[in-house]
Formats: structure tokens, C-alpha cells, sequence
């Protein structure tokens, strides 16, 4: 890069006011507009790489990727790379706080994809091979259906409209919804909310959290399990009437309500509350420090 | 005109670039609301103090050879390798019933049962999370202070978990469903804890 | 970039000790306004500079030297500060401030200094916010973001620190 003497861009500046300033000014100094294109195998690896701002990601039939997006003044510095089995692509920049660029990648539908992130928000959709993304304050959001799904984030809301054979959601502080599950989903939390509507029966659900709330609706299949652990967090279960599982709630503090019998709430002090809806099948435990269970057909 | 939009415009108003529309309106508040009329005086008082500090103070003592004792060695990135070993042991050497939010990874190499005494399984716990703690401390520098912020935050909720189940337990030691919750809340911890060092390694 | 930024990020040692010649003394006046203790101000530059030499290699001269640099400073000043993990070898010391009376550097009717004392012994939280927002001229979603709190408490703290300071400075 070369020196940038005091005169050259004061001469920059004057001119900058009176034309546009795209027009004029070197790329380094003016927003950076990207457009690429790389060929890459149906079911390469691609890694994605944008603290700030926003990265959304799409599949599409193509054995190439496009990548199409902004990169503002002061934003850092856009790369990508590879070709065949692996491509990485994104902006670094060497300030802690550079503005965010605006990235939109596609890719083709059976890739895997790895997308980091600080705060930029992340979306993900028409993927089909595993997904892997992290953000701290950055909300995540996907939908279609990937082979697995891991979301991470600290504070970050995490929203997944997918249905995986695999689906990890894990943050700190962020709310977790899923609308999707299927197979094997785990969603953790420490003090985020967590919402899981089953849109597909449940095999193997465990919900986690340490103060969020835990909300349930859906069904269990039969042999499935739903598994529910959480300090403080409300726990709120509502399955179909014609659910057939067996409950097994723990509480020390909190209370039960077994709304599916029209019971009131009761206060176990740490002694089990079993019951079954039909003729069971299904397991779903609850276990809660002080957190209340409430157990409801809807 | 609300006392936080007023508010908003003080420190414009003292250094003289509000509109003149603006200006107005944070003086006519000021003369009907006390707090703000104190808060407008305020920074008055403090912008000429403010401007003459000096931008610069010299060290009493020369700082450069302690520097130069710490560049010795080659320039250190982040130690992705032994955080990424820290973190596996961690999950390895947590007793049956280990958490699904492990890594992926981890899934594969089920946990070994390294004890089964209460004392001695959170002695496990506590070991995992010191040592991921002790990693983290040194690659702290490659997390952003907000992050740490968070980190810390949510640290403090499950300790305050932790302390409470510990508690419980100790009042009713034999109660399995109590030891359940307090393993649940040190997994909890250690998960977090993995969760940041993939942050740094990821860096 | 700079010929010296450009040789010290190759790993010319010399270069970095002019770097750090240059920059060391505002680098301090962050550590030491926002700290306000004399040896942690003096650990905390020392550890800056030891950040700036091993994040060298990624400084692409986007921006300047010395304000990446001074950002670079402020979040390692933050960072210590919320440390949950800080060796216990700190001890709390009562703020030095005869520090201060070095740093005057015009005939100013000792309005600097007295300023400088007095943010010196303004509680911590509020002293961060009036450093950064005040006098290095951080806006209050930046420092709100910096120190993890919602900038409504960022705003508070800076009216707090402002009406303190003005107490402490008209008694």
C-alpha cells in the first residue's frame, strides 16, 4: 500500500465532495462491491467467514459457488480461495469494531458448510449436507433440510426451521426456537428461552437449560424419548391428547400440573409425579431444581 | 421534548453543533426541568477541563524492556491445537451421562466411567472446568471484551446453580435426581466453557 | 501502512521499539485514566504493546497505526477489567495521583490537573464511561458494547461521572 501523502488525499477529499465518490476514489477507500465465481465439487466443504453484518447462505443446483455482496469503507478486506473439493471465502479486517459487509453465497445444495460469525446476523437455507454455524451476538436463522445442524451462539437468538437427522442448538443468553426437529435434536441454553414445535414427531429430544424457560409442542413417537433438564426455567409441555407416553417429572421447588388429567398444580418437594397418557410409549422426563412443569393437551 | 432525548443532545449543545432548532428546544426544557438544567451545567463545567487534558502521559519508568522481554519467541496465534486437546479431555473425562451438547466429535469416544462416588464425580467436573478456565485465561486476549462479558454473565448463572443444587444435595446426599441436577449444571458449565475456547480456536 | 509499521509487522524488533517510543505515551494516558493505578497502568501498556507485536500480522493498514492501536489498548484495558481469572498477585492500591502532576504541559492554572485527579477517583464503571465517551470520544453504543451493559447504563454512568467530577472540581 502506498504512502498517502497529506496533499494527495486532501486533493481526494475536495474532489470527493463535488463527484461521486465510487466513481472516484481507489477501492481501497470506497465501498467494495463483490461479484465471484468459483467452480467447486457437489459436495465440497465451504467455509464462510464474516464477523459483521450479514451472511446468507442458499443452495442451489449448481456445482459452483457465486458470491455476491458489500464490503463498506473501513470494512476490511474480502478473500476467497480454493476450488474442487474445498473453498473458503469472507472478509477479516484488523479492527476489532470495522463495520460489517452484507455476503450472499451460494452454493451447490449437497456442500457443507461452516459459516463463523461475531455479530453478523447468519442465514442458512436450501442446504442439504451438514451445517455448522457460530455467531456470538450474530442471530442465526436455517431452514430445509441438512444433513445435521449445529448452531452456536452466546447471545445470539437462534431460530431453526429445519428438519436434520442431527440438530444441536446451543447459546448462552439467546433464545432458541426450532420449528422442525426430526431425529436427534438437542437444544441448550443457559439463561435464552428455549421453543421447540415439533413439526415432525420427536425420537430424541433433550432440551436443556440452566434459568430459560423450556416450551414443548408436539408429538413423541412411540420408543422416543423427550428429555427435559433445567435449574429455574418453566417448563411448559403440550402434547396431543392422543399422545401415548409415559411422564416422569421431578421437581424440588417448583410445582406439576398434569393439565392432560384437569389435575391442579402440586408441589412434589423432589418425589417423582408419574403418570401415562394412553397406553404409554413414549418416555418424557422432566427434572427441575425450582423451575414449575406444566403438562397440558392441546 | 422527553429529559432523554434532551439528554441525548447535551453533549452537542455545550460543544456548540446543534442546529439552531435543536438548541432551542434543549433550552427551553432546561429552564423547566431541574435535572437536566444540573446535567446541561454539568458538562458545561467539564468541557474546557476535558479539552485541556493532555492526550499523552509519560511512563515514570521506562516500559520498553518489559516489553521486549515478552516479544522474545516466536509471535504466538492463537494455541488452537492444546485448546482444542484441553477441551476433548474435558468431555473424555466426564462421567456416563455426558452431555449431548459435546462435540460432535466427542460423541464418538463414549465418556468413561471415572468414578462413582458424589465427591469423587465433582472432583471430575471441577477439574474439567479449571482446566478449560486456565486455558481460556491465557488465550482471553483473542476474545472480544464483550464476549467475555457474556461469558462471564452466564458463568455466574450456573454457578449460582451449581452452589444451589450443591447445597441441596448436601442436605439430602443420597437423592439421585439432586446429583442428576448438579451434574446437569456442571455440564452446563463445561459446555459453555468449550463453547468459548471454539471461539477462540475458530478466531 | 508505514515503512516502520510495514518492518516491525515483518519482525524488526527496532522497528517496534520506535512504534513503541512514539505511541507509549498514549497508550499510557488510556491505561492510566481508565485504571487509574500507576503499576497496573504500567502492566496493562506493557501488555498492549505484547498484543500489538503478535496481532501485527493481521493489521493491513486499513486503518491507522495509532488509532488501531488505541482501540487495540482499550480492549485489553476492558478485557482485564472483567476478568473473572485475574492473577490475585494484583493488589488494590489507592489511586496515585501525583502521576498526573508530570503530564501538565501548559500553564493552565492547574485546570488539567485537578481534572485528572479527580477522574482518578471516580468509582471504576463510571470512570470507564466518562475515559472513553468524554475524553477519547467513544459514542455510547460502542461503549456499551465494550463494557457488555446496555447503553442505557453507559448514558447514566457518563451523567453520574459528569456530575461527580463537577462536585469534586468546584469544592
Amino acid at each position: 500500500m502506498s504512502p498517502r501523502r497529506p496533499l494527495a488525499r486532501l486533493l481526494e477529499r475536495l474532489l470527493a465532495s463535488l463527484l461521486p465518490a465510487a466513481a472516484l476514489l481507489p477501492p481501497s477507500v470506497a465501498a467494495q462491491h463483490i461479484e465471484r465465481r468459483v467452480a467447486v465439487d457437489v459436495h465440497a466443504s465451504i467455509r464462510i467467514f464474516n464477523l459483521a453484518g450479514s451472511t446468507r447462505v442458499a443452495g442451489w443446483d449448481r456445482d459452483s459457488i457465486v458470491v455476491t455482496g458489500t464490503v463498506p469503507r473501513g470494512g476490511g478486506t474480502f478473500f476467497i480461495g480454493g476450488a474442487g473439493a474445498g473453498a473458503k471465502l469472507g472478509v477479516t479486517s484488523d479492527s476489532l469494531d470495522a463495520p460489517g459487509s452484507t455476503l450472499e453465497v451460494f452454493v451447490p445444495r449437497g456442500a457443507t458448510v461452516w459459516v463463523k460469525s461475531s455479530s453478523a446476523d447468519v442465514t442458512v437455507t436450501g442446504v442439504e449436507g451438514d451445517v455448522d454455524i457460530s455467531t456470538v451476538s450474530g442471530s442465526i436463522r436455517a431452514d430445509g433440510t441438512p444433513r445435521r445442524i449445529s448452531a452456536e451462539a452466546m447471545d445470539g437468538s437462534i431460530d431453526l426451521a429445519t428438519r436434520a437427522a442431527i440438530t444441536r442448538a446451543k447459546t448462552a443468553g439467546g433464545s432458541i426456537t426450532l420449528q422442525g426437529g426430526g431425529g436427534d435434536v438437542t437444544a441448550s441454553s443457559v439463561s435464552g428461552a428455549i421453543r421447540y414445535v415439533a413439526a415432525h414427531k420427536v425420537l430424541v429430544g433433550r432440551l436443556e437449560s440452566v434459568t430459560g424457560s423450556v416450551t414443548f409442542q408436539g408429538t413423541v413417537i412411540r420408543g422416543g424419548t423427550l428429555n427435559i433438564e433445567t435449574h429455574d426455567g418453566l417448563v411448559d409441555l403440550t402434547v396431543p391428547r392422543d399422545q401415548l407416553a409415559d411422564f416422569d417429572l421431578t421437581t424440588f421447588g417448583g410445582s406439576v400440573t398434569n393439565a392432560l388429567s384437569g389435575a391442579g398444580p402440586v408441589v412434589p418437594k423432589g418425589k417423582p409425579v408419574r403418570f401415562s397418557s394412553g397406553a404409554g410409549g413414549a418416555t418424557v422426563t422432566v427434572r427441575s431444581f425450582r423451575g414449575n412443569v406444566r403438562v397440558a393437551g392441546g | 421534548m422527553t429529559c432523554d432525548v434532551v439528554r441525548d443532545l447535551i453533549g452537542r449543545h455545550v460543544r456548540s453543533t446543534l442546529a439552531e432548532d435543536e438548541r432551542g428546544l434543549v433550552e427551553r426544557h432546561a429552564a423547566t426541568c431541574a435535572e437536566c438544567r444540573e446535567a446541561l451545567a454539568d458538562a458545561r463545567a467539564l468541557a474546557a477541563a476535558t479539552a485541556l487534558l493532555p492526550p499523552s502521559i509519560e511512563p515514570a519508568r521506562d516500559l520498553w524492556p518489559g516489553v521486549s522481554a515478552r516479544l522474545a519467541g516466536p509471535k504466538r496465534r492463537p494455541d488452537r491445537w492444546r485448546l482444542a486437546i484441553v477441551a476433548l479431555a474435558a468431555s473424555i473425562a466426564l462421567v456416563a451421562g455426558s452431555s449431548a451438547v459435546t462435540l460432535w466429535l466427542v460423541r464418538a469416544h463414549p465418556a468413561r466411567v471415572a468414578a462413582t462416588t458424589t465427591p469423587a464425580i465433582e472432583a471430575g467436573y471441577v477439574n474439567a472446568t479449571e482446566s478449560l478456565m486456565r486455558a481460556l485465561d491465557a488465550e482471553r486476549s483473542h476474545l472480544a471484551p464483550a464476549t467475555v462479558a457474556t461469558l462471564e454473565r452466564n458463568l455466574g448463572v450456573i454457578d449460582a446453580a451449581i452452589a444451589e443444587s450443591r447445597a441441596a444435595l448436601a442436605a439430602d446426599p443420597g437423592n439421585r435426581d439432586l446429583a442428576a441436577l448438579l451434574w446437569a449444571s456442571y455440564r452446563q458449565k463445561v459446555a459453555l466453557l468449550q463453547q468459548a475456547t471454539r471461539l477462540v480456536e475458530r478466531s | 501502512m508505514t515503512d516502520l509499521v510495514a518492518r516491525a509487522r515483518d519482525g524488526d524488533e527496532s522497528a517496534f521499539s520506535a512504534l513503541y517510543r512514539a505511541h507509549a505515551g498514549r497508550v499510557y494516558a488510556v491505561c492510566l485514566r481508565l485504571e487509574a493505578d500507576v503499576s497496573r497502568a504500567e502492566e496493562l501498556t506493557q501488555d498492549v504493546f505484547v498484543h500489538a507485536w503478535e496481532r501485527l500480522g493481521s493489521f493491513r493498514g486499513e486503518s491507522a497505526f495509532g488509532t488501531w492501536l488505541h482501540r487495540l489498548a482499550v480492549n485489553v484495558v476492558l478485557t482485564d477489567r472483567r476478568s473473572a481469572w485475574r492473577r490475585s498477585r494484583r493488589v488494590m492500591s489507592a489511586p496515585d495521583v501525583s502521576v498526573f502532576e508530570r503530564a501538565v504541559e501548559r500553564d493552565t492554572a492547574g485546570l488539567g490537573l485537578d481534572l485528572d485527579q479527580a477522574i482518578a477517583a471516580l468509582p471504576p464503571g463510571a470512570r470507564a464511561v466518562f475515559v472513553l465517551h468524554d475524553v477519547e470520544g467513544y459514542q455510547h453504543g460502542e461503549i456499551a458494547a465494550l463494557m457488555g451493559v446496555a447503553e442505557g447504563t453507559s448514558k447514566t454512568q457518563l451523567f453520574r461521572a459528569r456530575r461527580l467530577l463537577r462536585q469534586a472540581l468546584e469544592r
